[in-house]
């Protein structure tokens, strides 16, 4: 699907338009908050393995394919599916259909590279150019965001766009605020017209935040680490009252070319925890938006494992949903796994911006 | 290249060592010590030039210390890169194809006939030559096979390994032969975009804003024409109109503007190097930890407020440090010729102390190349 007719669908549906938080537009639980629906993304850095995260164990084709790499005690779900193990953290969320997953995810002509593909994803078209898919969804409803950032390096979804894109770190709402310099003193230069534009910005942001954002439900434990820390962040934005509409985190460590079996089970352990504490911080917020979480990587990987107890980089993979109103536990069809394509990849039944036209309009 | 080196350690004498954690901590050691005699390089020199070039080219020949069993690997890197500024990019290529750190960066040595590893192969068409939509697929699998077999040598030398080498031949970009990882580079540097694209990241790199398709073209043909000579380049792009024009409207790399505070303050203190290097974690550009085989952002991909924001605190961690300043080597005076173009906080030349240092470090304009 265009870009285009992606956003004519989302400017003709009034449950996307909830996202732009004008008044009287309101559903679902926390109608007396300002913002009332917020979307969190989170992108698995490296081309996450679908196949060892929600695995056909049931298929013999896949292990023949992984003799050494095919999960032993995975945890089944429904329809032969069967989580990691390491993912056993998210049962809860899932026997309380707050989890689901997205079958069959990636583009027609799948592209390898991580960085073709992640500007791909980012921008939800195939030449990858373009506005990032968040920026222009929310440009489209007329939003101020601002689309906030959360992990380190910033995400090229929530760029490019009209509306207010920033980066935030747990240093800059504890320390001191951004610098505020008129930007008119750059003059014509355009960088450093930039630079000092993103830091008012940034002042202004940081400045609000900084009086709305509250403390961690009591009695929360939010894991260490990369991952946790911007979860917690999170959390605390979200029971700010004041949460911007799009948060986005980010995970590295999925691209397991190698030694495959306890790299990517660390990943996924980390990955559920922080996802478990998450809902569970959720759970506890007396007042809140409606949040749904998308946790997307750039592509999956191959079925067959190489010499090095790894995979190579594949093509279709899942797509993780966390949230409060999921449509279904698992949407589309899985890959199957006799019907490859011409280089021996699973064929996607979905495209990323099918993808996003469906959350969007959760 | 060695001799800044602070404590010799090798990899024998970590993996001599009984326990994991303490191997750990020996190997975190020894990359500590690299990163920080590398600043050290960078900011004091001798022959700060050739470092900073060496350094823009770890850009695009990205190894993480992290995937390395020792740091003494990167140096090996560090001076094959600088033995080969004053030759030619196929050599420095083959060169780097053949690179220990490199090879094990991208699973190289994991890459057996029979079934491949294509991460090496894959990185080396789209990041260290032809660039993406150059190739095909069937490129990616052929190239695989060209370079399956390189593994690691007692003394961490490379060794092609005849067994683990698939020796049949390989049909890439249109020529069928025996490739291997030699004949693949200099194959690859034959290709026209191969001189395009790598023109191409060090003008992103060294002048910021791309000009018109065309005069990348112009200069990336007569590169060729220059037998892809890597001083010729390196003149030309340094020398042209647009280098001239971008001075103060690019956004440095934050390892070139701490090496430049650093030589600025002079301060040899072995705590300089020490904050230079954590505060370098947080502006986004930890020494030798690049985020991607991509290597690190360019120009305004450093705009993001949390790596503004800790480039300014950086700098003044640096200068709040008391043996720090106490062991400064400063001029009298700060003079106009430290920035591309006027700060917005003080007036230059101006009498250098602690204050007026305070605000050009603290000054937008500091931040610019």
């Amino acid at each position: 699907m265009k870009r285009r007719s992606l956003l004519a669908l989302l400017a003709a549906s009034s449950a996307g338009a909830a996202f732009a938080a004008t008044p009287g537009r309101r559903t679902g639980a926390a109608s007396n908050s300002p913002q009332d629906r917020v979307l969190v993304l989170l992108e698995l850095r490296g081309g996450n393995d679908g196949l060892n995260t929600l695995a056909p164990v049931d298929d013999p084709l896949y292990r023949q394919a992984r003799p050494g790499l095919a999960l032993d005690q995975a945890i089944p779900l429904d329809q032969g599916l069967a989580l990691h193990p390491a993912l056993a953290p998210l049962l809860p969320v899932w026997k309380a259909k707050r989890l689901g997953f997205a079958l069959g995810v990636g583009w027609p002509q799948p592209n390898r590279s991580h960085f073709k593909a992640a500007d791909q994803w980012a921008s939800g078209s195939v030449s990858g150019a373009g506005p990032g898919w968040l920026a222009a969804a929310f440009d489209d409803l007329g939003s101020a965001g601002p689309l906030v950032a959360l992990g380190p390096s910033g995400s090229a979804a929530l760029e490019g766009g009209k509306v207010q894109s920033l980066q935030l770190a747990p240093a800059l709402l504890n320390g001191r605020a951004p610098l505020n310099f008129d930007p008119a003193l750059a003059g014509n230069n355009l960088i450093l017209r930039r630079m000092l534009e993103l830091e008012r910005a940034g002042y202004w942001e940081v400045t609000r935040l900084r009086q709305a954002i509250s403390p961690l439900p009591a009695g929360l434990v939010v894991p260490r680490g990369a991952l946790g820390q911007q979860v917690g962040l999170a959390l605390q934005l979200l029971a700010s009252g004041q949460c911007p509409p799009v948060l986005q985190l980010a995970h590295v460590g999925y691209d397991t070319h190698a030694n495959q079996g306890p790299r990517h089970a660390k990943a996924l352990g980390e990955l559920a925890e922080a996802l478990a504490a998450f809902d569970v911080g959720l759970a506890q917020m007396p007042r809140r938006p409606r949040v749904t979480l998308l946790a997307v990587s750039e592509f999956g990987r191959r079925l067959h494992q190489n010499a090095s107890g790894g995979t190579d980089h594949g093509s279709a993979s899942i797509a993780l949903l966390l949230g409060d109103h999921l449509p279904a536990p698992l949407l589309g069809t899985y890959p199957s796994l006799a019907n490859l394509d011409g280089r021996g990849d699973l064929i996607a039944s979905i495209s990323p911006p099918e993808l996003y036209r469906q959350v969007l309009s959760l | 290249m060695s001799q800044g080196m602070a404590e010799p350690s090798t990899a024998s004498s970590c993996r001599a060592l009984p326990d994991p954690p303490s191997r750990a901590q020996c190997r975190g050691d020894a990359a500590k010590a690299l990163q920080e005699a590398w600043l050290a390089r960078l900011a004091f020199g001798p022959q700060r030039a050739e470092a900073r070039q060496v350094q823009l080219w770890t850009g695009i020949f990205p190894v993480n210390w992290r995937q390395l069993a020792h740091a003494s690997l990167l140096q090996t890197q560090l001076d094959t890169i600088a033995e080969h500024l004053s030759g030619s990019f196929p050599d420095l290529l083959t060169a780097m194809v053949l690179d220990p750190a490199l090879q094990i960066s991208l699973n190289g040595p994991a890459n057996h006939r029979g079934n491949p590893n294509e991460n090496l192969a894959r990185e080396l068409l789209e990041l260290l030559s032809l660039g993406e939509g150059h190739y095909g697929e069937a490129d990616v699998q052929e190239a695989a096979r060209a370079l399956t077999g390189y593994r690691l040598g007692r003394a961490g030398q490379l060794i092609l390994d005849p067994r683990r080498h698939d020796d049949g031949t390989k049909t890439i970009l249109g020529r069928t032969a025996r490739f291997d990882g030699p004949t693949l580079a200099a194959w690859l540097c034959e290709q026209p975009a191969t001189a395009l694209h790598i023109t191409t990241r060090l003008w992103r790199q060294r002048i910021g804003q791309l000009p018109k398709p065309g005069r990348l073209a112009a200069i990336a043909a007569a590169w060729r024409r220059a037998e892809l000579s890597l001083p010729w380049l390196e003149h030309t792009l340094a020398t042209s109109p647009e280098a001239k024009a971008s001075r103060g409207r690019r956004l440095d790399d934050p390892v070139l503007m701490l090496a430049r505070s650093l030589a600025l303050l002079g301060s040899r203190h072995g705590d300089a190097l020490r904050i230079g290097r954590s505060q370098l974690i947080a502006m986004g550009q930890p020494l030798f930890e690049p985020p991607s085989v991509k290597g690190w952002p360019v120009d305004d991909e450093w705009l993001n407020l949390r790596w503004l924001q800790a480039r300014r605190r950086g700098l003044q961690a640096l200068l709040a440090d008391e043996e720090v300043w106490a062991a400064r080597q400063l001029q009298a005076e700060l003079p106009a010729s430290l920035t591309p173009i006027p700060p917005l906080t003080l007036g230059l030349p101006a009498a250098a102390h602690r204050d007026s240092l305070g605000l050009l470090f603290a000054d937008p304009v500091w931040q610019l190349a």
